[in-house]
């Protein structure tokens, strides 16, 4: 669950206007404490592949296959605000998993922890016919090996949910991973209060120097809750 | 940046710049769709314009949905290539007959799943449309039951008065029914096109029509344009749309005839009568053509053509199928009849036999009286199972009976009968007193009296001048209340009674005493007999 931060982007373009050193210091501060996170994250990717045949870089399976050092690449933050989503949130402060193998590391099992499920015999309508056929799509085992979805997450460590039973929001599959989530469940909300006093302190900086500056105008960036 | 979903946000700022925009600019979109409604004499809301959106997908997914069945049953039956003449076929029908595709089609569909032809089908589904419109019965129905028919299930076909009975309807072949009823309803489709309900079902086809194409919100539109707010509003709106366009129609009509008149006589001037010219008699002379010898045919005719074949001769095959079962049926419906009446005979053969009856019969030819003569006959059609004729002439039997009432007079006036042999108590009592006075040597005691106080018995003679049998009655009742052994010695000869009322033989005379005796038993009055001592109560 993000903190809400009101009046971040004027804070930001003020930030920019008045003291672009003083912008750049919280971009400094900001990163500093991601970066804990990010590293911590980092670590947790292993030196090889948990199954030796991900690694093999052929076939449909090349851009995904498991290489360490691509995976601990894709984990990383950013503190540029993202464009805003369709309720109007912009994101000021993340962290991120992005490549394919460091997201499949990372997820695999949280949707179906057995794997997907094996196709199934099924009637289906056909040139005015009813016969059996198989199931298909993305949600189905097409793999020949019925288990194979099992054995590759056996393969893998546990998840690890970064949702504290004391912590605010729901708790969905979807704050549960190996490495990102892991690194923030570890962390347990020192890196979001160092963000949002970091963001804070920047906001009384700009205060005390538009005062000065322009005479009396203010700009209020402060957490919402 | 991060261009994934998989992220950890930890600080979130709202920006409403965006919505801000957006909101300012729906407010705008909105204030000027309210003034270019405002001139069309409109009132359309966001809400209007959402309703207006949801009846034309509606409308317009329900019909995509009827197309697409028919396309899947054409392509069932093999029929694939005809689809584009499928098609065709029902927007011409829809057009000529003005009824609406989403009726046409389920109707062609079941009469082309039933036949498995398509000329077949189109036949039928214009014999459908002649005799819905001469029966009054829905398109739907009547498709579904020549379908059934078609198959042999006539059942259906009774409710169109074809004047047959239900025997006929089963017995006859579909073709001689649907004969039947075409004649019994010629010239219905074509006059019903004259009709006033005709043009107001064009005038409705239309509106449908456009509510599928543009959704029932233009309807609504039409409505508000009219002035208020029903479907005849709109109705009526669109019908003076129809009449402006009709005569902006006419008048163009008119003014396009009007140049091409004109333009036909300069082309005849520029082109010497017809002599040059593209399209010219010496054109033709000089530009002939070699044949190529090819078909002109669009593509795909051939496949139409093989396929639409195929169908023909199975459709032809089943039929003739079809028409040799119901030849079956009737041979065995036939076949069934005549062993019934071949049985019946026999059954009646049967009885000239039976020994009952013989003897019946032969005592019939005996001199009878007209009594036992019908209860014979009673009797006989009785055996015979005829039971009008035992009714009646049980009827006859009962009321020749007892018509006066004098029997059952008689039966309620018998007195109670003593015993007949109450005298020789005394003369056993006298002989025991003799017997004893012997041998005691005692005296004998008197010799009883043999006088009865009973009255004489009238002769046959006093009973015929009498004339009456109460006074006969009377008579023999006497004083003491019962016959003496005198009367009743004198009763024994034969005795002819003349009576007013029928005579009944001995054995109907028991039954009558016998069924009385059984209704007062019924009735709570049991009858008792005390045979010693005389007694019958």
């Amino acid at each position: 669950m993000p903190v809400e931060v009101q009046g971040a982007v004027a804070l930001r373009n003020a930030l920019k206007n008045y003291s672009p050193e003083l912008a750049k210091e919280t971009q400094k501060e900001l990163a500093g404490h991601l970066r804990k996170v990010v590293n911590r994250a980092r670590g947790f990717v292993p030196s090889s592949s948990p199954l030796s045949g991900w690694a093999n870089d052929v076939g449909d399976w090349s851009y995904r296959s498991f290489d360490s050092g691509t995976i601990k690449r894709g984990i990383g933050y950013s503190t540029t605000p993202s464009k805003p989503n369709k309720r109007g949130f912009r994101t000021l402060v993340q962290i991120f998993n992005k490549s394919a193998a460091g997201a499949i590391y990372e997820t695999a099992g949280r949707k179906n922890p057995s794997g997907q499920p094996p196709a199934r015999i099924v009637n289906a309508y056909r040139n005015g016919l009813i016969i059996k056929v198989r199931e298909s799509g993305k949600t189905i085992n097409r793999s020949a090996n019925p288990n194979a979805g099992r054995q590759f997450i056996d393969a893998l460590p546990p998840l690890v949910d970064s949702q504290q039973s004391n912590s605010a929001g729901r708790r969905t599959r979807k704050t549960k991973g190996r490495l990102m989530f892991r690194a923030w469940a570890e962390d347990q909300g020192r890196t979001t209060a160092a963000v949002v006093k970091a963001i804070e302190s920047a906001n009384n900086k700009v205060v005390t120097l538009t005062n000065a500056a322009t005479g009396g105008k203010t700009f209020r960036a402060r957490s919402k809750g | 940046m991060a261009n994934t979903d998989l992220a950890i946000k930890i600080a979130t700022t709202l920006d409403a710049t965006g919505i801000n925009k957006a909101d300012k600019a729906i407010g705008k979109l909105q204030n000027t769709v309210k003034k270019l409604a405002t001139g069309l004499g409109l009132a359309l809301g966001a809400s209007a314009i959402t309703s207006y959106g949801k009846a034309a997908v509606k409308a317009f997914a329900a019909d995509e949905a009827a197309a697409r069945r028919l396309a899947t049953a054409v392509d069932n039956l093999g029929l694939s290539f005809s689809q584009a003449k499928v098609t065709t076929f029902i927007a011409d029908l829809e057009k000529s007959a003005s009824i609406a595709d989403d009726i046409l089609r389920p109707a062609f569909q079941a009469l082309l799943t039933t036949t498995g032809s398509l000329t077949k089908s189109q036949e039928l589904l214009n014999n459908a449309i002649q005799i819905s419109r001469a029966s009054g019965v829905d398109l739907a129905t009547v498709s579904q039951d020549l379908a059934n028919g078609y198959v042999g299930i006539t059942r259906g076909l009774k409710k169109y008065n074809t004047g047959l009975t239900q025997a006929e309807l089963k017995s006859k072949s579909f073709a001689d029914i649907l004969g039947i009823m075409l004649v019994k309803s010629a010239g219905s489709a074509s006059a019903y096109l004259e009709t006033t309900q005709f043009k107001l079902d064009a005038l409705t086809l239309a509106g449908n029509n456009a509510k599928e194409t543009i959704g029932s919100g233009l309807v609504d539109a039409f409505a508000k344009i009219g002035g208020g707010s029903t479907a005849s509003d709109a109705a009526q709106t669109i019908g003076d749309i129809a009449k402006a366009i009709n005569g902006i129609t006419q008048a163009t009509g008119f003014a396009i005839g009007g140049l091409v008149k004109l333009y036909k006589g300069l082309d005849f001037l520029t082109t010497f009568g017809g002599l040059t010219g593209a399209n010219g008699s010496l054109a033709g002379m000089l530009e002939s053509k070699p044949s190529t010898n090819r078909s002109k045919s669009p593509a795909g005719t051939a496949a139409r053509t093989a396929q639409q074949r195929a169908a023909e001769t199975a459709a032809a095959a089943r039929a003739k199928e079809l028409a040799g079962l119901t030849k079956k049926q009737v041979a065995s419906q036939k076949a069934l009849t005549a062993e019934q009446k071949r049985q019946n005979a026999l059954k009646k053969a049967g009885t000239v036999f039976d020994l009952e009856q013989i003897q019946i019969v032969a005592a019939l030819k005996g001199k009878l009286s007209e009594d036992d003569k019908i209860r014979l006959q009673a009797q006989l059609a009785l055996l015979n199972g005829n039971a009008d004729l035992a009714t009646r002439l049980t009827n006859q039997i009962l009321a020749a009976q007892d018509s006066s009432g004098n029997l059952a007079k008689f039966l309620s006036a018998l007195p109670n009968a003593k015993n007949p042999f109450e005298y020789l108590d005394a003369y056993l009592s006298y002989l025991a007193g003799k017997a004893a006075a012997v041998l005691t040597g005692t005296t004998a005691p008197n010799v009883p009296s043999t006088t009865a106080s009973a009255a004489a018995m009238p002769t046959a003679s006093e009973m015929a001048a009498s004339g009456s049998f109460s006074q006969l009655v009377s008579q023999g009742v006497g004083a003491s209340g019962g016959f003496s052994p005198v009367v009743a010695a004198a009763m024994a000869p034969v005795i002819n009674v003349t009576v007013q009322g029928n005579v009944i033989r001995e054995q109907e005379l028991i039954n009558q005493v016998l069924a009385g005796a059984q209704l007062s038993s019924l009735s709570g009055s049991p009858s008792q007999i005390g045979r010693i001592a005389g007694m019958f109560s």
